[in-house]
């Protein structure tokens, strides 16, 4: 068993506070409430009705490529549409619930919280806030375009316009959309914990931001720009949440941050991290990441300063007590899939790679947590990658791949192998990543459907 | 004698022919917009793209161009309670996203510059001024058409207005309940593209833009669909698409130079053979006459539709070309376009040039019998001692026809340099990043600033060289080598490519490619700045 180390008092003090404060959401067990199950960001459902082969249960249609995780809570089915319209529909038949107009595509994941209102966020600037049964407006809360910082250098002239516009057009299929002169993006997943939520924004080439609403009132707390001066905050800023574990946030950023939620100051005593390094380039991180209930976070680096240098990414383990480095290993090439997030069930971490350039390392892969020892792996035989984010319940582990074939492994509970056993082809590409609740695979893809596979009869 | 149920029965029957009649009128009149919506299509010809319809209740209009045609529209209303109503109606017909609804007005259009084929606005109850078409102008891409509905007795003096901004390609004509102009905006000029990497034939890494000028705005960025390592991906730009490899994962994707949406991609298998690395693209793309040709790790070069992405022919690479992974190297053994066809210097003896859309293969004389060499005017530029290493290399200028060096210039590892024409510079990378020299006189004009980790060649446009390096792009004036604007972008070691306007460039932050458009080329034609 794995033996913590004794936090300094600092820390301890504020995570006592942050214990008493924050009440864990614990997902009932059919439930997929926020981006990869729960604000650890684990990724594993505790849905028991799960097998396979499934069959298409229904699908429901909409205007535009679905580029989100659903979300699911008391039988709903809860997730946005590049069509502008946000939806609720029944996780048992597929029926509309209710729909919600917004002015910008809306490609960040929602979460629903314990006080019935479902959040999320939208390409037109504003994070929503509507009430998960009938989809009434809450609030919408703008999100603060915050200037750049100042170019470091006098000799610089700068222009009369901002440098960095405050629209761009985006995504995995670069498809432009509507353009808000005052805002920022907002597609990272929301994380609803504490009665706060919380959002990260940017746009490329400018710095990345993360906010805190009040959950009630929609009330802007904070903003907390980038903990690093340079250009390397965008990717954060846009794509990755923070996570939440026992009452302190984490944001996974060129550092990884650990914040005060209703404050968003950083925890005093937090220490410096010292080893997060690639080589002897830069590094920062380059995605999310999954915290066990022990605070072992899981994490990817890459070096990104130093293109030429070849250093491959790696993937690390970060003991959230002490920001400490329990170990880092390399992964099979110089930049992990960038719009992943790994998956941690008890001792086992399972990801996927991108790059992948022998059998040793392949496409897909399961680690020991504790001691970072290659336990399986999946190698892709045409070299397609797996796409989104992983999700797992009991021991079906579900991918899915960019042409749209989603596979489901059997995990060992020993060895942890990767056994696949089955897959199914949705003819359509996918730039989205799948939940699990009520027994159902939900997923949804560019030809604008939602997915839901369920067993099928009879097998 | 009148039956007594006659009375009875006789005033059902005439409602009926009342309801039958009123019924079928219904049916033979129009609905409200879809005259004009063909009148609309018919005149403007657009048939594909993104549409932007305003003007009060002007939604339905919306609706019925895309029953019409193939476009994406976009309708703004003026108020809240006319955009839910909009809203309401739309997705009753099942179209909304493909149809949306958008609060605002002339003066507050919130879309990206350059986003649309085509424009539908309602000007019959606005006074004559600019701001109108400034809007226009700022939104419509070039080669767009704009339909102005205005009021039948002030279309003439819109059409002055129009005439006096720059914008005489417009033509009046009448409408059922009122007058048009329709404004065609020209075309992007095929002189002004990037076909291949460095630019053109003799690798000049110019374009001929004088209007190119900073500042710039980002017009669209679009995420690169795999994690590919970014090194050595260059978006080329030719023929009205954005082309750029993801090479390592066997992709290479078309995308709209305007908007960024992504038109096709064009996937490969691994090949068994592809190498431990796997590197599928082995060149740069360069196009030529619609399409795309890319060297594979397989010795061959597949061309590639740039309308649709499908392979149209697929040729061995000859043997005698000692064939490497993209070289970095300027002007050597990439693919380049020479008088509407590919070409590939073999060495100093031999070149090999292809037709793009039939792949016939001739074999000529280089255009000059120098390796690695550039040319400008007739000038030529040629490295003595060219190797593969980063030593410094030794550059010998003639003139065309002579064999007597006018004059020599060491630069640092590796050639790459652009030249200005127009402005009689040559930008060469140095120790302490980038120098210039005077053409015509030998001059060193500048040299510096340092800029760390700079790589690749500068690009030249309009007075200025755009160079990639650590963390930004940076703007200098190439006679003075003032630094006049800094783009900040996560760098890749890949210069950026300017083509029609627009400056293209890979930034290493999620891999995103960022397109950013010269202020001019969003400003009406009478009031650019010179």
């Amino acid at each position: 068993m794995r033996q913590l180390r004794a936090p300094n008092k600092h820390l301890l003090a504020v995570l006592l506070a942050a214990a008493v404060l924050a009440v864990p959401a614990l997902a009932a067990a059919d439930d997929w409430p926020m981006f990869q199950h729960d604000e650890r960001h684990t990724g594993v459902s505790q849905d028991s009705k799960i097998s396979v082969p499934m069959g298409q249960a229904w699908t429901f249609a909409t205007n535009g490529p679905i580029r989100v995780q659903p979300v699911v809570k008391d039988g709903v089915v809860y997730f946005g549409s590049c069509d502008q319209k946000f939806y609720a529909v029944s996780a048992a038949t597929g029926e509309l619930r209710w729909r919600y107009f917004t002015d910008g595509e809306v490609m960040s994941t929602a979460a629903v919280g314990d006080d019935g209102a479902v959040y999320f966020g939208c390409d037109d600037g504003y994070v929503y806030a509507l009430d998960a049964k009938s989809g009434e407006l809450k609030w919408k809360s703008p999100v603060r375009r915050t200037p750049p910082p100042p170019v470091p250098a006098s000799r610089y002239i700068k222009s009369e316009q901002p440098l960095i516009p405050p629209w761009s057009a985006d995504g995995p299929m670069a498809i432009a959309g509507f353009a808000k002169l005052t805002h920022q993006v907002v597609r990272s997943p929301v994380l609803v914990a504490g009665g706060m939520v919380f959002v990260g924004t940017g746009l490329p080439g400018s710095w990345g931001h993360l906010h805190g609403f009040d959950a009630k009132t929609g009330r802007l707390c904070w903003t907390r720009p980038s903990s690093v001066q340079g250009t390397y905050r965008v990717f954060g800023g846009v794509e990755n949440g923070p996570v939440m574990y026992r009452g302190t946030l984490f944001w996974p950023e060129y550092l990884i941050e650990a914040l005060d939620p209703y404050s968003g100051r950083a925890v005093p005593g937090w220490p410096e991290p010292l080893l997060y390094r690639v080589g002897s380039g830069a590094f920062s991180f380059s995605s999310q990441i999954a915290v066990s209930p022990e605070g072992l976070a899981v994490a990817f680096v890459y070096a990104r300063h130093y293109p030429h240098s070849g250093h491959p990414a790696k993937w690390q383990v970060v003991d959230l007590f002490d920001n400490s480095i329990r170990f880092a290993e390399r992964m099979g090439g110089t930049r992990p899939q960038l719009e992943q997030s790994p998956i941690v069930n008890g001792s086992k971490i399972y990801f996927v790679l991108m790059e992948a350039k022998t059998k040793s390392h392949p496409a897909l892969a399961c680690y020991d947590l504790l001691t970072g020892k290659w336990l399986a792996g999946f190698d892709q035989p045409d070299g397609r990658p797996f796409n989104g984010c992983l999700a797992l319940a009991g021991e079906t582990l579900f991918g899915v791949t960019q042409d749209g074939i989603i596979y489901a492994f059997k995990v060992g509970a020993a060895g942890g192998e990767l056994e696949k056993i089955w897959t199914h082809d949705l003819k359509t590409a996918v730039f989205a990543s799948g939940a699990i609740a009520g027994g159902t695979y939900f997923i949804g893809a560019e030809d604008g459907k939602l997915y839901a596979l369920l067993k099928e009869s009879g097998k | 004698m009148t039956h007594p149920h006659r009375r009875r029965i006789r005033y059902p029957i005439s409602l009926l022919l009342v309801v039958a009649v009123a019924a079928g009128l219904c049916l033979s009149v129009p609905a409200f917009g879809q005259v004009e919506a063909e009148q609309i299509l018919a005149a403007c010809k657009i048939e594909r793209g993104n549409c932007l319809v305003t003007g009060p209740g002007r939604t339905r209009l919306a609706a019925e161009l895309h029953k019409h045609g193939n476009l994406r529209l976009y309708a703004v209303e003026p108020d809240d309670a006319s955009v839910q109503a909009a809203r309401r109606h739309v997705d009753a017909l099942g179209i909304y996203g493909k149809v949306t609804v958008h609060e605002g007005d002339l003066g507050r259009l919130r879309f990206a510059p350059l986003y649309f084929h085509m424009l539908v606005f309602d000007l019959t109850a606005r006074r004559v001024t600019e701001e109108a078409l400034v809007n226009m102008y700022r939104l419509l891409r070039p080669g767009g058409k704009a339909f102005l509905l205005v009021a039948p007795d002030k279309a003439k003096d819109w059409r002055k207005l129009m005439t006096s901004l720059g914008l005489a390609q417009c033509d009046i004509s009448q409408m059922p309940d009122g007058g048009c102009i329709v404004y065609s905006r020209p075309g992007p000029d095929p002189t002004q593209d990037w076909r291949a990497w460095f630019g053109g034939p003799f690798h000049q890494c110019a374009t001929h833009c004088p209007e190119f000028k900073p500042p710039l705005v980002e017009i669209w960025s679009a995420r690169m669909t795999t994690s590919a390592r970014h090194n050595w991906v260059v978006p080329i730009i030719g023929d009205g698409v954005v082309v750029y490899h993801e090479w390592q994962f066997g992709y290479i994707n078309g995308h709209d130079p305007y908007t960024g949406e992504l038109l096709w991609t064009h996937a490969s298998s691994f090949p068994d053979n592809a190498g431990v690395h796997k590197r599928l693209w082995m060149s740069v793309p360069a196009i030529a006459g619609g399409t795309t040709l890319v060297a594979t790790s397989l010795e061959e070069l597949t061309c590639i539709d740039l309308k649709t992405g499908k392979t149209l022919w697929v040729k061995p690479i000859p043997a005698d070309i000692d064939w490497d992974q993209v070289p970095g190297a300027q002007s050597l053994r990439h693919l380049a376009v020479h008088d509407g066809k590919y070409y590939l210097l073999v060495n100093k003896e031999r070149a090999v040039y292809w037709d793009p859309k039939t792949g016939g293969e001739t074999s000529t004389k280089p255009l000059l019998p120098y390796r690695a060499y550039t040319k400008v005017d007739n000038y030529i530029f040629y490295p003595e001692n060219w190797d593969y290493s980063h030593r410094p290399m030794t550059w010998t200028v003639k003139a065309e026809g002579s064999d007597e060096a006018l004059y020599t210039f060491r630069s640092s590892g590796r050639p790459r340099f652009c030249i200005a024409e127009d402005q009689r510079a040559l930008l060469y990378m140095a120790w302490d990043g980038y120098s210039a020299l005077d053409l015509d006189t030998q001059e060193h004009l500048w040299g510096g600033p340092v800029m760390p980790y700079s790589c690749g060649s500068a690009t030249y446009a309009g007075g200025y060289a755009f160079a990639t390096a650590s963390g930004a792009t940076y703007c200098m004036d190439v006679r003075t080598g003032r630094i006049a604007w800094l783009i900040r972008n996560s760098n890749s070691c890949v210069p950026p490519s300017i083509a029609n306007g627009i400056l293209y460039t890979m930034s290493n932050n999620s891999l995103r490619l960022r397109a950013m458009a010269s202020r001019n080329l969003l400003t009406l034609p009478g009031r650019r700045s010179k």
